[in-house]
Order: C-alpha cells, then sequence, then structure tokens
C-alpha cells in the first residue's frame, strides 16, 4: 500500500514536472531590456535578471505602440516585450513589442 | 422464403461484426473531441444542418442594407461575441475552437460561404444541435437586426483588413489578469517602473 502510494506521488511529480516545463505552444510574454539583437534571435534580460533568448523569423511582428515597425528599429538596452511560443526546443518570438522610442545611449545593432 | 431469411442472416452477421469492430475501436481509442469527424459523419451533419433550416428561414432576404457603420458594430459584436471560438478572423483557429466536435468551421471557405444569408441567420439565432455553436437568439424576441448585421460581416470575413483584425482584438473579451497585463506592460513600455514581483513573464493558454 505505501510503495503504491509512493509511486502514485512520483507519476504525479513526474506529470507535472513535465507539463509545467513543456508548455508545448504556449505563449509566454516576456518583459525586459534588449542585450543582444541579430538576423536569427533576440536576447533578453527580464526584469528578474534572467536572459532569455528567442528565436526571430520572417514571421516575427514588430510593433512600436501597435503601428508597425521593423527589426532594424530595435536597439540594444531598450525595452521591450516579447511574446515567444515554445516549439521542442526553441522559443520562437511571434511579436516584439516597443515603447515610444528609443533609450538615450541605446545601441543600433543590425 | 428461404433466401431472404439467409439474406437477413447475412446482413444481421455483417451489422454484428461491424458493431464488435466498433466497440474495439472505442475501447481501445476511447472518444475524444480532438478527433475529426469521418466524411460520412460530416456528409450526413451537414444534411440535417441544411433539413434543420425551414424552407422560408433557408430563403429569407437580409432586410439590413449592408454599409461601413453596419459592418463596424457586427465586427465589434463578433469580437465580443463570436471570436473566442471562431478566431477574428473566423478561421476557426484558437483553442476552443479547435478542441471542439466538430471544430468550428473556416466560415471564410465555401462550405460557409454557399450557405443562403437565411441559412446563416438561422444557425446564428438557433445554434446547431450536438456541436459547440450555442443559439444566440432569445425566446419572444423578433428583433434580428443585430443577426442579420452578423451576417454581413460573415460575408465579409474573406475580405477582412490587417486593420481590422487589430481593432477587433482590442475588443476581444479580457480576463481581470489578461487586463491587468496589457496594464504592466503598456506601463513598462512607456518607462515606468514595474515590479519584477508582479511577473515579468506569464503565459497564455
Amino acid at each position: 500500500m505505501r510503495s503504491k502510494l509512493v509511486g502514485m506521488t512520483l507519476l504525479t511529480v513526474v506529470a507535472l514536472a513535465g507539463s509545467a516545463l513543456a508548455h508545448e505552444g504556449h505563449e509566454h510574454k516576456v518583459m525586459g531590456k534588449v542585450v543582444a539583437i541579430d538576423e536569427k534571435s533576440i536576447q533578453v534580460e527580464d526584469l528578474d535578471g534572467k536572459k532569455v533568448t528567442g528565436v526571430l523569423s520572417a514571421e516575427t511582428k514588430y510593433l512600436r505602440e501597435e503601428a508597425p515597425a521593423a527589426r532594424a528599429d530595435v536597439k540594444v538596452g531598450e525595452r521591450v516585450v516579447i511574446v515567444v511560443v515554445q516549439e521542442r526546443e526553441i522559443q520562437k518570438v511571434k511579436e516584439v513589442l516597443l515603447g515610444a522610442g528609443a533609450p538615450e545611449g541605446a545601441e543600433h545593432k543590425h | 422464403m428461404r433466401n431472404l431469411c439467409r439474406l437477413l442472416i447475412a446482413l444481421a452477421a455483417v451489422a454484428a461484426v461491424a458493431v464488435a469492430v466498433a466497440f474495439y475501436g472505442l475501447i481501445q481509442h476511447g472518444v475524444s473531441a480532438r478527433d475529426e469527424p469521418t466524411t460520412a459523419e460530416a456528409f450526413v451533419a451537414r444534411r440535417l444542418r441544411h433539413l434543420a433550416v425551414p424552407r422560408a428561414g433557408r430563403e429569407a432576404a437580409n432586410p439590413v442594407p449592408s454599409g461601413p457603420e453596419v459592418l463596424a458594430r457586427a465586427r465589434a459584436h463578433f469580437a465580443d461575441h463570436c471570436a473566442s471560438c471562431h478566431g477574428n478572423d473566423g478561421r476557426g483557429r484558437t483553442k476552443m475552437g479547435q478542441g471542439l466536435y466538430p471544430k468550428a468551421p473556416d466560415m471564410t471557405s465555401p462550405e460557409t460561404q454557399n450557405l443562403s444569408d437565411g441559412e446563416i441567420l438561422h444557425i446564428i439565432e438557433n445554434g446547431v444541435r450536438l456541436t459547440g455553436m450555442p443559439a444566440w437568439g432569445e425566446a419572444g424576441s423578433h428583433d434580428l437586426t443585430e443577426s442579420w448585421e452578423l451576417v454581413h460581416f460573415i460575408r465579409h470575413l474573406p475580405k477582412l483588413t490587417p486593420e481590422e483584425l487589430a481593432q477587433m482584438e482590442s475588443l476581444n473579451p479580457k480576463s481581470r489578469k489578461e487586463f491587468d497585463e496589457e496594464e504592466q506592460i503598456r506601463r513598462f513600455l512607456a518607462g515606468e517602473d514595474v515590479k519584477p514581483s508582479a511577473g515579468s513573464e506569464s503565459h497564455d493558454h
């Protein structure tokens, strides 16, 4: 009886951990500052200091205050919110939301 | 008489085998709303839906003239009431729409666009039994203006512009959490201080 209970608890823990880590297909929003950006990816340092890297693609939408923008408008050091979708091991960036303007001293990196 | 008996026995045997196979499949696979309806099931369902609309209703013409104001009202109505399942673009690619059995249809496709105005109105007002489509009509209410306006909007779906879609997104129903999150993002992008504890990372289903 005891071993059954332990087994079931372990199974539950493994199942919950699996679903929590995967989040396949779910959207995540990451708020933070751009650490690096190139043609293929963007790295953002979130408010907790954690660095999150997302993969950019032709489907990635860039919006500055709801108006269309481009990757070239994103500057290192700028505040952004990225909307990422977990697809297997990669975090695909669906949207990059930008504020009214880049902060002073922010680099423009292509 | 003897041949007839043999034929009936053979038919009964075939039916019994079919039931046994179906039962075995059910035991093995279970029942899931994630499955796609079979072609035969979809065909029968479409025929039944067609028959469920009275002839007079099927032939009813839209009495509301279309125009920019009518489309704007219907667009807002659709974004608020219908988009959770059908999506703002009417293609049914939403979590709820894809989880229904049958799945929410692509309303830009000929299967919907070839329905008459009266049929679309009947579906909005009366729903479709054994599907996720509810009846939006109210008992005792005879004002069909809003539903006729929606019929115009459904006809307009294949021509929706990105600007219309963006406007609809702002009109979709939001939970308190989503509203707070949007406000937090707005404040953050405006340069205000946002506490990390409030969540610098969030996820949506």
